[in-house]
């Protein structure tokens, strides 16, 4: 990889890693320093990494730096269980918000996965290859993500 | 971290405690996608207890969508949720959408599951694009260099080489067309007859070889000055030099048709970079009077233009008698600067008390020089 691809690469991917990291931490100050640091080891390993997966590259990285540091703070629940939510009909203005709101209660396993689904489009394998994860299970983290996100929004007539 | 198939397994147990630096997991990651099928836990074997027994009947008890014979209440949202992750056959989803029609009611459950996918807020941006960018030196030059570093060609014209002894070399010319690479010590090597292609090759003269392999402590010494910074990018190849006094004067006419820039004497030396496909083409040019160019002001590279007259500004020397050894050093230098190359010249006495020129490159680099003098 050169040096002009490893800064465009900054401007390709630097905005959609900042955003996938901010949505799985809420920090946007620690999430800023994360994506730095995944640069930094993108810059230390410039001759080893192919510029056709620096994308995959950097979101393997990111997703690993995240885990290591939500551990550090003791909020990674290795089992990637849905938390057991009593869903109370709230009221939310729109149905971003009470995704938003559902999405930050996910365990960090599963939020991840579907970030990286539907913010990046990765296939399962794709996801499966960067976190080190099996096929099968980010399936199963993306189905029981989704089902809890589906709980918690609850009824159609709740959120609008 | 260098991972290989022999040490995947140390890694991976390390990555399953949480243990790898995440840079190192993206590296472990990757290496495993491009190695499919690998088992990185298989240098450890099969558990004690499994003696290599397994089930081989798997896939046929997995199931899909399809094997589900009806869709009821239970089930719904997992096909809704199937259908968004376009895991459902064509099918599939027709028979979804009739069991919507048959329950109105399940229309919004629905929709709202088709808005469960998440949108990224493209407002947000990432603020630090500019401190992870780096500065890139010379980026003309090394998109330039990558297919000229194949192979090059370098002329030396009229060289007029005081000895040691006091007597003087008739000029002689040198082209280097390279052909490959090599790695040897640092030696100057026995010399080999060879006859030379030319056909203007006069009887009278001695064929010498030499080779030298540059070494960042070594370089230009005669004149006091050092070898060049080691290049960005380095020309890779062997090099071999044939004398030809014949294409002194094609290199002459050459360098008179950059007559605007260059600064002619009729005792001079110049190294040129030619295209190694079509070898009609000069690259790049540099002579002891500064630097000449030809491909690439045509080309209107207005950067590199300005860069080569400013380095030539930088090397005119003032010469007013023609020294060889100086005016080889200037030509390498200049020829350096122009291409990023890393050539240097050594100033070797021969067992006949002669200086004897050798020009060698980059650390990664050989030339094996064939040079033909005039003899005594």
């Amino acid at each position: 990889m050169t040096v002009p691809e490893y800064n465009k690469s900054v401007d390709d991917y630097s905005d959609g890693l900042y955003r996938f990291v901010l949505k799985n931490l809420g920090r946007a100050d620690v999430s800023e320093d994360i994506v730095q640091d995944t640069y930094e080891k993108l810059w230390v390993r410039i001759s080893t990494v192919d510029c056709n997966k620096v994308k995959s590259y950097l979101f393997t990285t990111a997703y690993h730096t995240l885990i290591d540091y939500l551990r550090k703070e003791n909020r990674y629940s290795p089992l990637s269980e849905s938390p057991d939510v009593a869903f109370e009909p709230v009221h939310y203005d729109g149905i971003k918000e009470a995704l938003d709101k559902a999405v930050a209660m996910l365990p960090p396993d599963q939020k991840a996965v579907i970030t990286l689904r539907d913010y990046e489009g990765y296939s399962y394998d794709e996801i499966a290859e960067m976190t080190g994860l099996s096929e099968s299970q980010v399936k199963v983290y993306i189905f029981r993500g989704r089902m809890f996100l589906r709980k918690c929004l609850g009824n159609m007539e709740t959120i609008l | 971290m260098k991972i290989s198939r022999e040490n995947i397994a140390h890694y991976y147990i390390l990555h399953l405690e949480g243990k790898l630096d995440p840079g190192d997991a993206a590296e472990l990651m990757l290496f495993l996608s491009q190695n499919p099928g690998l088992d990185p836990l298989d240098e450890t074997g099969p558990p004690a207890y499994s003696n290599g027994i397994h089930f081989l009947r798997k896939d046929l008890l997995k199931k899909d969508y399809q094997n589900i014979i009806s869709i009821t209440e239970e089930n719904f949202e997992e096909f809704c949720i199937a259908r968004m992750e376009g895991q459902l056959g064509r099918d599939d989803i027709q028979r979804l959408e009739g069991y919507i029609r048959l329950n109105p009611e399940k229309e919004k459950e629905s929709q709202l599951i088709s808005l469960l996918r998440l949108e990224p807020d493209e407002k947000v941006k990432f603020r630090r694009k500019a401190h992870l960018k780096k500065s890139v030196p010379f980026t003309p030059w090394r998109k330039i260099l990558i297919p000229v570093a194949v192979a090059a060609s370098l002329a030396a014209v009229w060289l007029l080489v005081p000895g040691d002894d006091g007597k003087i070399e008739t000029p002689v010319v040198a082209t280097i067309t390279k052909s490959g690479i090599t790695e040897q010590n640092q030696a100057t090597l026995p010399l080999e007859n060879e006859t030379p292609a030319s056909s203007e090759s006069d009887n009278t003269m001695e064929e010498q070889e030499y080779s030298s392999v540059v070494n960042e402590a070594s370089g230009i010494t005669e004149s006091g000055s050092t070898a060049p910074e080691p290049a960005l990018l380095q020309p890779e190849g062997e090099a071999e030099i044939i004398a030809d006094p014949g294409d002194a004067k094609e290199q002459h006419a050459l360098m008179q048709a950059d007559e605007a820039l260059a600064v002619m004497d009729s005792e001079s030396i110049s190294l040129d970079r030619i295209d190694p496909v079509n070898t009609d083409i000069l690259l790049a040019q540099a002579d002891n009077n500064g630097i000449l160019t030809r491909e690439y002001l045509r080309n209107d590279n207005l950067s590199f233009t300005e860069r080569a007259l400013l380095s030539r500004a930088e090397i005119v020397p003032e010469i007013s008698d023609i020294d060889f050894w100086q005016a080889t050093v200037l030509a390498v230098k200049g020829f350096n600067i122009l291409t990023e190359a890393d050539i240097f010249v050594e100033r070797i006495p021969g067992d006949d008390g002669k200086v004897k020129i050798s020009l060698g490159a980059g650390e990664k680099t050989l030339f094996a020089a064939r040079f033909r003098s005039e003899g005594m």
